[in-house]
């Protein structure tokens, strides 16, 4: 198992946060965690990469804390970013330094794949800056690939090639979990998919037997979220 | 070593404008000493107050030896220590985590590194000191070579100067600037709470405390540095220690002690901020 959640929770006012919530993932998984905005999809991402600290339970990830084992995990943020002068050159040198199990030669494959320029950060469109995150993340070796809203600002005919050209390169052996709102494009990557509602885990599906109803994880959401945020 | 490297380069592209500060200073201390233009022996110092005000006790005029000591003196000593105190509030004025970093999520990115942030902090620390140190050495080479123009009978006070300075400046520079360091882990704190107060007063106290730095360093310069007893104190310190007698050891230790913790307890802040 390389993550467990256990009874976690964590609140930042009376409303907003995670309720307590179990559920655990297994290596060589594609996790889809689907909610609206709001509903706990960074927290969950934030509580696993250590990033937060649970208010109660308990989070394991690769049978230690996400603190102990943080380089078990390559985490693209929502609001992580490079500093805007780090050209794709110095952001190279940046994670090989600063992270372990960085991989030189995949960040360098990965960015000639997603046509990444070879420019500072400040001087890149957002849906550039997207995809050389994205790169950057998946260049490392890890037990654990953690995305939190990758296709932001990536154009709806890229978003496909770019996940496609990510779960190619991605090692079996670890696994992911994407976070975000726009299902549609991507859905038929993901094994499974998680759906929170206003910080509660509503649904754990397998992807292949909600496909078997007939139905799509996009559907399943519309179904979920109909009535809003509550 | 690549850590090292890593944020060195960091704070280089964070600070620049700060640190371009640095050699303006030193260029602007040479011309105001005149290094190779000025005859300092040419100046006449002999000005005295105006005693004419009415009722009040007339003003004795200024010692002219105290004035030519500190026209001689006062820059390099005054501006290397004008160099610890700013190197000291860099950190505040230039915050390790400002409302970019934290909007565009790079301290995140640091936090998630496989560095502590104990370690990033003590290298940012070593950088602010070997920075600052070697910027009040050039100021102080430079006022020490506008002395020997003037006059080659002061070779003998320029080495206890120097003597001062380094035991000043390893005494209280990594003191000064692992206070900076903690102010700024406390200023992070606040503004993730966003207690905008805080995170607006500390830099305003920062410039104040420089300011009264300042201000004390030249009434110092003027009121005691010179006194002969402080000279024969740094000379007899200086024999003792090369009779092995361990006289500056025991501040050392407690200024690399004290720099730790303060670093260390910045550290455990910023990795709690988040959560």
């Amino acid at each position: 198992m390389i993550v467990e959640f256990r009874q976690v929770s964590k609140k930042y006012n009376e409303s907003d946060g995670l309720n307590p919530t179990d559920f655990s993932v297994r290596e060589g998984q594609v996790i889809g965690l689907f909610g609206l905005n709001g509903s706990g999809k960074t927290t969950t991402l934030k509580l696993i990469s250590g990033l937060l600290q649970p208010d109660n339970g308990r989070v394991i990830v690769a049978n230690g804390t996400p603190r102990k084992n943080s380089q078990q995990i390559s985490y693209l943020g929502d609001k992580m970013s490079f500093f805007p002068w780090m050209t794709t050159k110095d952001i190279r040198s940046f994670m090989s330094v600063m992270f372990d199990g960085f991989n030189p030669s995949k960040f360098d494959e990965l960015s000639q794949s997603l046509e990444v320029p070879q420019k500072a950060m400040g001087q890149m469109s957002k849906g550039q800056m997207q995809r050389l995150r994205l790169v950057a993340t998946m260049s490392r070796q890890a037990q654990l690939y953690l995305l939190d809203e990758p296709l932001s600002g990536i154009d709806l005919v890229s978003r496909s090639l770019i996940i496609e050209t990510l779960i190619d390169v991605w090692d079996k052996q670890s696994a992911v979990i994407i976070s975000t709102h726009e299902i549609k494009e991507i859905e038929n990557f993901f094994d499974r998919a998680l759906y929170l509602k206003a910080g509660t885990l509503v649904e754990d599906v397998i992807a292949e037997e909600v496909r078997k109803d007939n139905k799509s994880l996009t559907d399943l959401f519309i179904e979920i979220n109909r009535d809003g945020v509550n | 070593m690549g850590l090292f490297r890593v944020i060195a380069w960091l704070e280089s592209k964070r600070m620049k404008y700060l640190l371009i500060l640095l050699p303006l200073i030193a260029i602007g201390t040479g011309v105001f000493l005149g290094i190779g233009k000025i005859d300092l022996t040419n100046i006449d110092y002999s000005f005295e107050y105006n005693s004419s005000s009415s009722g009040g006790m007339p003003s004795p005029p200024l010692s002219f030896n105290v004035l030519e000591q500190v026209l001689k003196f006062g820059p390099p000593i005054v501006l290397s220590f004008f160099a610890l105190m700013a190197g000291g509030f860099l950190a505040v004025l230039a915050p390790f985590r400002g409302d970019r970093e934290w909007s565009e999520g790079q301290f995140q990115l640091l936090r998630l590194s496989k560095h502590s942030m104990l370690s990033i902090l003590l290298v940012r620390l070593t950088l602010y000191v070997l920075t600052f140190w070697l910027f009040a050495t050039i100021i102080l080479t430079m006022g020490s070579i506008a002395i020997l123009r003037v006059d080659d009978d002061y070779t003998m006070l320029i080495k206890d100067a120097y003597t001062m300075f380094q035991i000043g400046f390893w005494t209280y520079g990594p003191l000064i600037m692992s206070l900076g360091i903690f102010i700024d882990s406390i200023r992070t704190a606040y503004y993730m709470k966003g207690s905008k107060i805080v995170t607006n007063i500390i830099p305003i106290l920062g410039w104040l405390v420089i300011g009264l730095a300042i201000s004390d360093a030249f009434q110092f310069v003027q009121g005691k540095l010179f006194d002969p007893w402080l000279f024969t104190a740094i000379r007899d310190v200086t024999l003792l220690g090369d009779t092995g007698i361990p006289m500056f050891k025991e501040p050392l230790l407690l200024t690399v002690l004290t720099s730790f913790v303060l670093c260390y307890l910045g550290s455990r802040i910023l990795e709690e901020v988040e959560a």
